[in-house]
């Protein structure tokens, strides 16, 4: 054994000259211990690295050992056990969504004292969270339409409030798509908007303006709504204006309002 | 085995749902964490989770396996493998490394086993070996130069501790290869 272990060293260190290999591989073919000992040897190094899994070979499936595993899986008293199981992961995991709901609704309590005291100073942050009402923009997922997968990824990532994650297909979509949903500007400028990344959410809502679509008209809301959450008074005050001296604008009741608010 | 750990395990054959949440209490947390830290989610982790426990089973039911760790020690060490199993095979897949047979289910359980059995004959015969030999190998199949292992566990030279390192692997090929289990895994 040890004779060829110098040798499968060797080989599998890649420390053979090119003949050298061709000979040790037309050895293995012929000798069947050889190939034996290689394969031990390849898979302790594979094990042994911890790093990846080693699948067997499946031809074992045809043995005596493997068919008795074989006929146990397809028992019925093996399908009995797996429903069990099932059903036990399944109990603790709607028990595990009412203990998160209840830990939501704690955190939820909790902001809303904070809030109590700290919006205080800070105002505009709370009026954001007033007039931005996320939930009113209609849905890019429309029924009956051959809807595009990435737009229905991008919305439920926002929905989850993951805005990296929705930026990052919100623009993929944007690039690869000719006529683009120009909803998807709205979505894409509140998602920076949430993370206060305010020139890239004005640039969305440019392009919604300049998209010639009914939407267009809503650019100046959601305008206001960067000045609102980046405290820029005066742009705000002169975007409301405009707003404001249409009744027929986007937002216009709201306008109204959040101007006589800030001033 | 423990007295508690044998009654557990006969009782989880039975499907006996108390000890399969004992169970998942004392165990899914761990495995949710290692999954979600290796590219999966909490979906993944259950259905690994499901299945690790059906291996068991069949396992006590068809071999008579008995466990040497605690159930939940054994369980942790189980989903991780197939855990890692489950990522080989989607690299496979996506890699389109060669053409890809799915296995029914039975067949996939059955096979995740005998590699299963195959990896723990290799961690068994690994601890057997004296802990100097443990130590140079495990440097050693981890990739670590000669020379660095040399500098770290204090050899005169590249050499020696490559001849170390070749002695210390027949002792373990040895090892392996006297064990009953390897003839049966060998083809595997």
């Amino acid at each position: 054994m040890n004779d060829f272990l110098l040798e499968i060293e060797k080989y599998l260190d890649n420390d053979m000259s090119l003949e050298e290999k061709e000979t040790f591989e037309a050895e293995v073919n012929s000798n069947p211990a050889l190939a034996e000992e290689l394969k031990l040897q390849q898979d302790m190094r594979l094990v042994y690295e911890d790093e990846q899994w080693i699948e067997g070979d499946k031809q074992i499936l045809k043995n005596k050992e493997a068919k008795s595993l074989k006929s146990f899986f397809k028992s019925k008293e093996a399908a009995f056990l797996k429903t069990s199981i099932e059903e036990v992961v399944i109990e603790n995991r709607s028990r595990n969504k009412s203990f998160y709901f209840i830990g939501v609704a704690a955190s939820i309590t909790i902001l809303i004292i904070i809030s109590l005291f700290v919006f205080k100073g800070n105002g505009n942050d709370k009026l954001y969270t007033q007039y931005i009402q996320i939930d009113d923009i209609p849905s890019l997922i429309t029924r009956g339409e051959d809807n595009n997968g990435l737009i229905k990824k991008a919305q439920l990532l926002f929905e989850n409030k993951k805005y990296n994650e929705a930026i990052e297909v919100f623009t993929q979509y944007q690039n690869e798509t000719q006529s683009i949903n120009s909803l998807s500007y709205i979505y894409t400028g509140i998602a920076y908007l949430e993370l206060d990344e305010f020139d890239k959410a004005m640039y969305q809502f440019e392009l919604l303006s300049r998209s010639n679509t009914l939407h267009a008209k809503k650019a100046n809301w959601y305008m206001a709504m960067v000045y609102l959450k980046q405290n820029n008074k005066q742009q705000l005050q002169m975007i409301l204006q405009s707003i404001i001296s249409n009744k027929s604008s986007f937002k216009y009741k709201e306008a109204q309002e959040l101007f006589e608010q800030i001033n | 085995m423990l007295e508690e750990e044998k009654d557990l395990l006969k009782e989880l054959a039975t499907g006996n749902k108390k000890v399969i949440q004992k169970l998942y209490i004392s165990s899914f947390s761990k495995v949710v964490n290692f999954v979600q830290k290796n590219n999966g989610n909490r979906t993944d982790a259950e259905d690994i989770f499901q299945k690790a426990l059906l291996q068991l089973i069949a396992r006590y039911k068809v071999k008579s396996f008995t466990i040497t760790s605690t159930l939940e020690a054994y369980l942790f060490g189980a989903c991780k493998n197939l855990w890692r199993r489950e990522l080989k095979k989607q690299k496979r897949m996506i890699t389109k490394e060669d053409t890809v047979e799915l296995l029914i289910e039975g067949d996939d359980m059955t096979m995740a086993i005998l590699e299963q059995e195959k990896w723990e004959l290799f961690q068994e015969k690994l601890k057997r070996i004296s802990n100097n030999c443990k130590q140079l190998l495990q440097l050693f199949f981890q990739k670590t130069p000669y020379k660095e292992i040399a500098e770290k566990l204090g050899y005169n030279s590249d050499n020696v501790v490559r001849q170390r390192v070749f002695n210390c692997k027949s002792q373990l090929t040895k090892l392996i290869k006297n064990d009953p289990r390897y003839n049966r895994i060998k083809d595997l």
